[in-house]
């Protein structure tokens, strides 16, 4: 069930919050190509999405967009291996799958969030598209001061009332 | 004089110890002949440990995650080709011309693949199945990626045509195949 809030859809479902992001809202950490717009598909543009997943003891912050680009699979590699490197994303792992395939996954030293890049040239489009993500982890323990309003609202026990 | 004595003495129990040092190395000999022609070869012995039919699930989600990729292979197995006589469907692949519901669509059966993959082979991870079918690391890496890119994508299109539980139900497979997502 897709809601409005404001100009903002976003959707929820279980433990997860879905919020729909413009492109000034991405992620200033992770560049973008200037020549990069939404990737389109069949039916329309892809939706990019900034993720919330609520889990028992952390809350994930997941940042999605899919890209188009006219430069060629080998200047658009060139560009992220540069300009992450320039932001202090430490490159993990580099893989170059075919020559219309590549994939690179970064994690960043200080805040320990993760970049993964997977990128698909379209020879006859003449466009290479880049799915990217950003997630980052945020320990999560319920409040002090929660759990203890919880107990004072409990009600108390029968025996303890006929006392 | 003492010399002698101890010639007389040693000499029987050095040739003792130089005879069961020669049946000692002709027994690792014959041992190690008989472990070289009855072992496989590494990948043989971890493929046969596989779950029949694990080949030709790993082998249709592949197929399943190449239509995304414009048809390219993934992980080393073949890519998706559609009927030569169905223009519209090659131009959809080639083009990636492809609506959300056809990724429903392609959601579900990787989903049902993965399924069937983890019940046949319980308690192993995703690399641990790939590395037993023979995938090389940059294949399983390959692999790995066309699932976690289905999965970012999936979630996009939820509420656009694919179903958000089938998007989720991906995202648990793969947390149980001991894929990392963030």
């Amino acid at each position: 069930m897709v809601k409005k809030f404001g100009q903002r859809p976003f959707f929820r479902f279980k433990d997860e919050l879905r919020l729909e992001i413009d492109r000034d809202e991405w992620p200033t950490d992770v560049p973008l190509m200037p020549s990069a717009t939404v990737n389109v598909l069949g039916d329309g543009p892809f939706h990019n999405y900034w993720l919330l997943v609520f889990l028992p003891d952390m809350t994930v912050e997941r940042t999605a967009g899919w890209w188009s680009m006219p430069e060629s699979l080998d200047d658009v590699l060139k560009f992220y291996e540069v300009e992450m490197r320039k932001l202090g994303w430490e490159l993990q792992k580099n893989y170059r799958f075919s020559e219309r395939r590549a994939s690179l996954e970064y994690c960043h030293p200080e805040t320990q969030a993760k970049a993964s890049l997977s990128f698909q040239r379209w020879e006859t489009l003449n466009e290479t598209t880049a799915l990217i993500s950003r997630s980052l982890k945020h320990p999560y323990a319920p409040p002090i001061a929660e759990e203890e309003s919880v107990e004072e609202n409990v009600e108390p026990a029968l025996e303890e009332v006929e006392k | 004089m003492n010399a002698s004595n101890d010639f007389k003495t040693n000499t029987p129990t050095h040739f003792t110890a130089a005879i069961l040092v020669a049946i000692a190395a002709l027994t690792v000999i014959a041992l190690s002949y008989a472990l070289t022609i009855t072992t496989p070869a590494p990948q043989v012995a971890h493929a046969a440990s596989l779950a029949p039919g694990t080949e030709r699930l790993l082998k249709q989600t592949a197929l399943h995650l190449s239509k995304m990729q414009g048809g390219a292979s993934v992980g080393g197995f073949p890519g998706f080709e559609p009927p030569d006589d169905d223009g519209k469907y090659k131009e959809k692949i080639k083009n990636k011309n492809y609506s959300p519901r056809d990724v429903n669509d392609w959601v579900k059966e990787i989903n049902n693949f993965l399924k069937q993959i983890i019940r046949k082979n319980p308690e192993m991870t995703l690399e641990k199945i790939l590395t037993k079918q023979g995938l090389t690391a940059k294949q399983i890496e390959e692999f790995t990626f066309a699932l976690k890119d289905t999965e970012l994508a999936a979630r996009g299109m939820a509420s656009y045509g694919v179903d958000y539980a089938r998007a989720q139900a991906l995202r648990e497979l793969l947390i149980e195949l001991g894929v990392s997502l963030w």
